[in-house]
């Protein structure tokens, strides 16, 4: 008897306050505010414990979504090195951009060794500006289902390889 | 026993009669917002619920958290970088279609700045005060500032004494490599 009504017991009794829970009503439990305020952050506590920090980089697939993100903010820190170089530059010289010229092209490089080398300087340029694009688009709200993120991702990633290629064809 | 009592609908299937045919102890309780009327609500059919309980809205204080930030707020900066991005969308192109002082100097501030923002922000990303210290962070913050200045400066001294920046880099690209090379 005992057997029979708790097997029979605990599905109804689970329906029905599915059923019940369906048209709750929220209790909440009023208590002092002091109850709830703590003394340290969640990371002076884990400190103060001696806790490890959990495995994050190491472990973590490498996705889509992840990769074209740091490979924009790769693209953008070496492009703001080149900017940094530039100007930098301008003020340490001793020459002028003329007399550097004429360095390269003193080197005497193939056409199309200098077509590869543009295509490998241009690139960052190409990835940063395709990627930037599809930033901005985000940031008007659309596109941000993960399906059109990875659509968009593989459109960009070929757009940046034309656009490069323009580029270093100029 | 109790559940033929519901199937013979001599009550109503339910959570609260399904604990009382059972004999079950009531749950614990708790203080609601429907002081009362919450019980007669549950004891009547469910679809007639919403019709009986009042809703009574209370103010809940909730108390900031002791470690928020006081910073003020970001909103504003993040619309002008937007802006500045767009921006260079259309000026590296113009900088370059048509080369001038003016749209040079435009350029190099977008540029700098643009450059100046996407650094900073993984200054405050990566350099964070719980792994590297207090004083790194503040350090790296303020050399960012006097790069970018320098940056800035020196672009400007390009364009006003040299060829200008648009002209510099596009001779750079018109480098020619030893077979088109005049002897």
């Amino acid at each position: 008897m005992y057997a029979l009504s708790s097997t029979l017991i605990r599905p109804a009794l689970r329906q029905g306050l599915q059923v019940a829970a369906a048209s709750r009503q929220v209790s909440l439990k009023v208590v002092s505010v002091g109850s709830t305020v703590k003394d340290e952050t969640f990371f002076e506590k884990n400190e103060r414990l001696g806790r490890q920090m959990s495995p994050h980089l190491t472990i973590y697939k490498p996705q889509l979504t992840s990769m074209l993100s740091i490979a924009h903010r790769g693209t953008g820190l070496a492009l703001g090195a080149t900017v940094w170089a530039l100007g930098l530059g301008a003020l340490i010289a001793s020459h002028d951009i003329n007399h550097y010229i004429t360095m390269i092209e003193g080197l005497q490089l193939s056409g199309a060794t200098l077509t590869a080398i543009k295509f490998i300087i241009a690139y960052p340029a190409g990835y940063h500006t395709a990627n930037g694009i599809r930033h901005l688009i985000w940031d008007t709200g659309s596109f941000l289902k993960i399906k059109e993120v990875y659509s968009t991702g593989y459109i960009m990633v070929g757009a940046s390889f034309v656009l490069t290629a323009i580029l270093a064809l100029l | 026993m109790s559940m033929s009592l519901i199937l013979r609908g001599a009550t109503r299937c339910n959570a609260v009669n399904l604990a009382k045919s059972a004999r079950l102890t009531p749950v614990k309780a708790y203080s609601t917002i429907f002081a009362g009327a919450q019980r007669q609500a549950l004891a009547k059919p469910l679809p007639l619920v919403k019709n009986i309980a009042p809703i009574v809205t209370r103010n809940i204080s909730v108390s900031a958290p002791r470690m928020a930030s006081a910073e003020s707020s970001h909103t504003a900066l993040w619309t002008v970088e937007r802006i500045v991005s767009a921006a260079l969308l259309g000026v590296i192109p113009a900088a370059f279609i048509a080369p001038s002082q003016a749209l040079d100097a435009l350029l190099a501030v977008s540029v700098v700045i643009h450059a100046h923002w996407g650094v900073e922000a993984m200054v405050v990303d990566y350099l964070r005060p719980s792994v590297v210290g207090n004083i790194l962070p503040k350090v790296a913050h303020v050399g960012l500032i006097l790069i970018s200045i320098a940056t800035l400066g020196g672009l400007f001294y390009f364009i006003k004494n040299d060829v200008g920046l648009a002209n510099g880099i596009k001779r750079f690209w018109a480098i020619k490599g030893k077979d088109s090379q005049e002897a």
